[in-house]
């Protein structure tokens, strides 16, 4: 049995805080899961679909993260306990559900667990998904370290049943991907067969009924959480400072605190149920110390909480100064470090920081300043995305009348930057591609004369590309859709989807048949293999300039990194050094410093280009770029 | 600079195998009776952009999954490069640092827009910022014992022979046999033991 | 900056480029496509072919006199079939090219052909069961000189070329500036000349004519004045458009371009006044001289006496090519 499905009470395990979410719904008998993938939540239902036949429990990727929470919400409604979890977009997707399902509450322990990601390292946007907490009037958990999230994920089920409404979990990147051990509970044994009771309705009508309701979980919650033992003070009776110390946050304030030596002058008030406020318990906090410090992860959340909550009660608790994110003495952007609440503290306090060794920084300062060259991210060696935007490129020049991409989000939405030839003009949010693509094309009668090709991924086609090719359809909008089907979610981490044969447990799926599906809409559609770059290229040329209306072409190769688990290429790339043209007028390092895939390198000493064989997958595609044949695919025999 | 905790960065570049070596090595230290966090910063690692596991190694404490700047005690380097961004970063007088000597080039280094500094200017960036620097050639090592992929056991093992670890060699080879299938079990154990003893040699 | 990013800045995007295809066809930057020169991706070379051999890079100078520097003008016209009857006029270029590879002069020729629904592309000929495929007037770029560069790469020995002013302007700009390509420099053959006052823009030229509901398109003529038609010859049909409509489409590299009888090249063939029978050939070069004698010589050509009368309306008409290419140069309407 797998390790996380284990009913072994007070084992220690050394896992990843999105594994000890999952050990949680899985102590606290969750039986229906489902999610969109996204960093950094995805190893949560990765974790719980590695247990499915062991547990017998339901775990699926769905289409996109609405769908996952109305499956959640379902399984609810039919007695189970359910979780659905995204990253912070998928709340986004998921909202309009979300927000009726608030109303009409829910039977079974439901939990959305949202992981954000501060600083947007995978993301489009630095979104704090909190807000959904306060728009749908939902109570909102955040654990500090991974063993607390696995007791708070247990927690949330328990509480959302108790109160009949749907409960938030908030991870953030440094927890989800924070590793530490954790200590097993118990998996419950037994459990409700699944049935809907016909004398339930679920429902929002009348709605100001249901919303009242709505506020008195609140009350409730928040009368719970006055004594939950995931809040907690620590520090002097009367500290010169008081930190609010929310989520993640926490263990950066402790280390802090020990660095600068103020355990004694500065107290950490740890909250971790942040929505709704137990207002006793934060006012107990605040009546200790004239200043406050709030430190958490993306927006001004509890700070704004506290301190509208102070505006009502301030006549008992005296004037206070409270310092945070809105106004900057923890930067507004970003995301959170030890370094910038340690400069924080250091401020507030009007006291020496930390000593730094200048003359150690300064050179090193130097060193960064003179030989460190930037690591841009890119495409992998042999990436089917490379080669599917240089044809796009190819093809746009050669239409010559400043054509363009509208992008979308996935591994492509690199095709912004010199990976993809820069070639995307337009991103924002899964399937936004297709209908900003849409509108453009829209204004034809009013002189819009240039070409657009919409270029979205097979996962984000499911999720959300489709709605906007039947709007594109049925207003006669003629773009090009470019379906860069990799059969996988590769950005995330290789998870199937409906165009998959296999879903998330591994067991057999049926596969959506994604040409039939474009046909069935109105598109014309025509299916390439982006390694056949002159093909592509021609055919991307073709369908620029002859058709009109929507056409889909589906650029259909194995994502490089899939292929390489199995097995690989059956080719040796080398480069022919008598034939490479190096530097010279009619190549100019064509392979390297236009395709730029990091398979190839150009040694300076020779003048030539190499391949380099510990990097290069044996896709053989820079042989088709090579003007002057120099780059050789050689067939190997795999022994 | 005191050493509780002790502060371990491994750094890299996307899809060399960070968080892997990073979860091992914190194993190992479990094992050795130690309290561990791991922190990853790894968005688009696959994508080759820089990647770094932070790993805290406390007698009894629990630590955050970030290290203060400046705080580094062991940086473990799978590629130069990024050694040397991590130890600018997180580097100070009485650092340890071990690098893989094999590069992998940026995309702008292979484009021609950026260059690769030389080994001689990267050995007196990383000696100038560390108290001992182990300039490791685990690639080749790797290769020589019949996989380059065995390049970061190769490290794993200079990082145990540095001495700078409280964690017997036992421990790590106990993770490296739970984790490792049989038929590969004995060409790392070679990778982690001349690792080890390619630093025990060098002595930094 | 004498590389493609000079021809990028100086050439492509001030819209100058007359699509000769000089710079196309060495290096994977630059490719001819449909009538126009596309730049596919940047090259920070400082120096190029692409800069050096273009003919809008730096000004060409006129050689002198109205129709620049010659030896001899007269008339001529083919005396073999079919060229007196395809070719356009009296068949002259086409019967040249084609005897220059039938006699072996040289062992390939460079044309433009242009086959009914297709763009006009270089192409390289060495039989004048070849030759006879391109014969007749396209009006559009044909970017022949990428596919005279891709052949040179393969082999050096010399070929023939049949080509627009500008595009004499470039061969001779690579004979004799050829440092980035020897090979290219030895690979300029008999260069003929063709006359020409403006070419236009292939693909507004089709999308004007797919507009027009022009179902076919095998030729194309522009009767003298004061006609001010532009006709499009099909199987069945003929079209006629007036002048002005076709104008805007004119490339407008060819309005700054003051040299209408391709001074550049070793001899030049063009329409004559008042008779559709015959050419004006102008013959410039000792090498434009050989290739006439022996093609008179070997009963391909007849050649006759041009009367100072039509000599001097030619002159008069290049020299007004020059004047308007001067104002269009200086910012003054073409027109």
């Amino acid at each position: 049995m797998k390790t996380i499905a284990r009913d072994q009470p007070g084992e220690r395990v050394f896992m990843l805080g999105n594994e000890a979410i999952a050990r949680g719904l899985i102590e606290g008998g969750v039986r229906f899961c489902a999610a969109y993938p996204g960093n950094p939540s995805s190893e949560i239902l990765e974790t719980l679909a590695s247990v499915t036949d062991e547990l017998g429990i339901w775990a699926e990727w769905s289409v996109n993260e609405k769908v996952a929470m109305e499956g959640a919400a379902a399984a609810s409604f039919a007695g189970v306990r359910a979780v659905a979890s995204m990253k912070q977009n998928g709340v986004n997707v998921a909202l309009d559900f979300i927000a009726a399902l608030a109303l009409s509450g829910v039977k079974a322990g439901t939990v959305l667990i949202t992981c954000d990601d501060p600083g947007a390292v995978s993301s489009i946007n630095e979104e704090d998904a909190r807000f959904v907490a306060r728009i749908a009037d939902l109570p909102l958990l955040e654990p500090s370290f991974p063993d607390e999230a696995r007791l708070m994920a247990h927690y949330a089920l328990e509480l959302s049943e108790r109160l009949g409404s749907l409960v938030v979990l908030r991870s953030v990147s440094r927890l989800s991907h924070c590793r530490e051990e954790v200590v097993l509970g118990e998996v419950p044994s037994s459990h409700d067969v699944p049935g809907f009771d016909l004398s339930s309705v679920w429902k929002t009508f009348p709605v100001p009924h249901y919303h009242r309701k709505m506020h008195e979980n609140l009350v409730s919650a928040a009368d719970e959480f006055e004594t939950s033992p995931f809040n907690r003070y620590e520090g002097p009776d009367a500290p010169d400072l008081l930190v609010f110390a929310a989520g993640s946050s926490y263990l950066y304030c402790c280390e802090v605190l020990g660095l600068l030596g103020l355990e004694e002058r500065v107290g950490i008030a740890k909250l971790s149920t942040t929505w709704p406020l137990p207002t006793a318990w934060v006012e107990t906090q605040l009546a200790r110390c004239g200043r406050i410090l709030f430190t958490e992860e993306v927006d001004p959340f509890v700070e704004d909480s506290i301190k509208a909550h102070y505006a009502q009660v301030n006549d008992r608790l005296g004037p206070k100064r409270f310092f945070g994110r809105s106004n900057g003495f923890i930067p507004k952007e970003g995301e959170i470090t030890p370094d910038a609440i340690a400069a924080a503290v250091v401020r507030v306090l009007g006291i020496e920081g930390p000593a730094v060794d200048d003359e150690y920084r300064s050179r090193a300062a130097k060193w960064a300043d003179e030989i460190l060259p930037p690591r841009a991210v890119g495409f992998c060696a042999g990436c089917p995305h490379r080669a599917s935007f240089w044809s796009i490129k190819n093809a746009l020049k050669l239409d010559d009348r400043d054509g363009f991409v509208s992008g979308d989000i996935g591994c492509y939405s690199l095709s912004l930057f010199p990976t993809g030839f820069s070639q995307s003009k337009v991103i924002h949010c899964m399937g936004s591609g297709s209908g900003v693509a849409a509108g453009f094309v829209k204004l034809r009668d009013q002189g819009f004369n240039q070409p657009v090709v919409a270029a979205v991924g097979d996962s984000t086609f499911f999720h959300a590309g489709i709605p906007p090719l039947i709007d594109a359809v049925h207003h006669g909008a003629d773009y090009l859709l470019v379906i860069l089907d990799n059969s996988a979610t590769a950005m995330t981490g290789f998870q199937p989807h409906p165009g998959s044969p296999r879903n998330a447990p591994g067991a057999p799926a049926r596969e959506v048949d994604l040409e039939a599906l474009c046909r069935a809409v109105g598109a014309s559609v025509t299916v390439e293999d982006p390694y056949d770059l002159h093909g592509t290229t021609e055919t991307l040329y073709r369908l620029l300039n002859e058709e009109e209306g929507v056409r889909v072409l589906i650029l259909r190769r194995t994502c490089a990194l899939v292929q390489r688990k199995r097995g690989g290429f059956p080719y040796k790339v080398e480069v022919d050094p008598d034939k490479c043209r190096g530097e010279e007028c009619g190549c100019n390092r064509y392979c390297t410093r236009v395709f730029r895939c990091p398979g190839l390198f150009f040694d300076d000493r020779s003048g030539k280009a190499g391949v380099d064989e510990v990097i290069c997958v044996g896709c053989g595609v820079c042989a088709e770029v090579c003007p002057h044949n120099a780059i050789i695919r050689k067939e190997i025999n795999h022994a | 600079m005191r050493d509780e905790p002790l502060n371990l960065v491994i750094s890299g570049s996307g899809g060399q195998g960070n968080v892997l070596a990073a979860q091992w090595v914190g194993e190992a230290l479990i094992r050795a009776g130690r309290r561990i966090t791991v922190g990853d910063t790894y968005g688009l690692s696959q994508r080759g952009g820089s990647v770094m596991s932070h790993i805290r190694v406390s007698k009894e404490r629990r630590y955050g999954p970030l290290i203060p700047e400046g705080r580094a005690h062991v940086i473990l380097g799978l590629e130069p490069v990024e050694t040397l961004r991590v130890l600018i970063a997180y580097g100070n007088r009485s650092v340890v640092t071990l690098t893989n000597t094999r590069p992998v080039y940026p995309q702008g280094v292979i484009a021609g827009e950026n260059e690769y500094p030389s080994e001689e200017r990267l050995l007196s960036a990383l000696n100038e910022l560390s108290e001992r620097t182990y300039w490791v050639p685990a690639t080749e090592i790797a290769r020589g014992l019949g996989d380059p992929i065995m390049a970061n056991v190769v490290m794993i093992g200079a990082l145990w022979g540095s001495g700078v670890l409280p964690a017997e060699p036992s421990t790590i080879s106990a993770v490296l046999e739970d984790r490792l299938p049989a038929s590969k079990l004995e060409a790392n154990r070679r990778a982690f033991d001349t690792g080890f003893q390619w630093a025990v040699d060098s002595k930094g | 900056m004498k590389g493609l990013r000079g021809l990028v800045k100086e050439v492509l995007s001030s819209g100058i480029c007359v699509a000769c295809g000089a710079c196309a066809g060495v290096c994977p930057h630059l490719v001819f496509r449909d009538g126009r020169l596309i730049c596919l991706d940047d090259c920070n070379r400082e120096e190029g072919h692409c800069y050096d051999v273009c003919p809008r890079t730096s000004s060409v100078e006129p050689t002198g006199g109205p129709i620049g520097v010659h030896i001899g003008v007269f008339r001529a016209k083919s005396r073999k079939e079919p060229w007196s009857r395809i070719g356009q006029y009296g068949g002259t270029a086409s019967a040249l090219a084609a005897f220059a590879v039938e006699e072996g002069l040289v062992s390939r020729a460079v044309l433009t052909s242009g086959r009914e629904g297709e763009p006009p592309a270089g192409t390289v000929v060495s039989s004048p069961a070849e030759v006879e495929k391109c014969a007749g007037s396209r009006y559009a770029g044909g970017g022949c000189l990428s596919v005279f560069n891709q052949a040179a790469v393969e082999d050096s020995s010399p070929m023939a070329l049949t080509v627009l002013p500008c595009q004499a302007q470039a061969l001779w700009k690579m004979k004799h500036a050829g440092a980035n390509r020897p090979s290219h420099a030895q690979a300029v053959g008999p260069v003929i000349g063709l006359f020409c006052t403006w070419a236009l823009d292939y693909r507004s030229l089709r999308d004007f004519l797919t507009k027009e509901g022009v179902s076919e398109a095998r030729s194309y003529d522009i009767p003298p004045p004061p006609a001010g038609l532009f006709q499009v010859m099909g199987r069945q049909q003929q079209w006629d458009f007036p002048l002005d409509r076709i104008r805007p489409m004119v490339m407008k590299g060819c309005a700054m371009c003051g040299d209408m009888t391709a001074e550049y090249a070793d001899l030049s063939v063009g329409a004559y006044e008042g008779d559709p029978e015959w050419n004006t050939v102008i013959v410039r070069t000792a090498l434009g001289r050989e290739l006439v004698e022996k093609a008179e010589a070997k009963g391909w050509l007849e050649c006759d006496a041009v009367p100072d009368e039509r000599l001097r309306h030619l002159e008069e008409a290049s020299a007004a090519k020059r004047r308007r290419a001067m104002d269009g140069f200086h910012g003054k309407s073409d027109e």
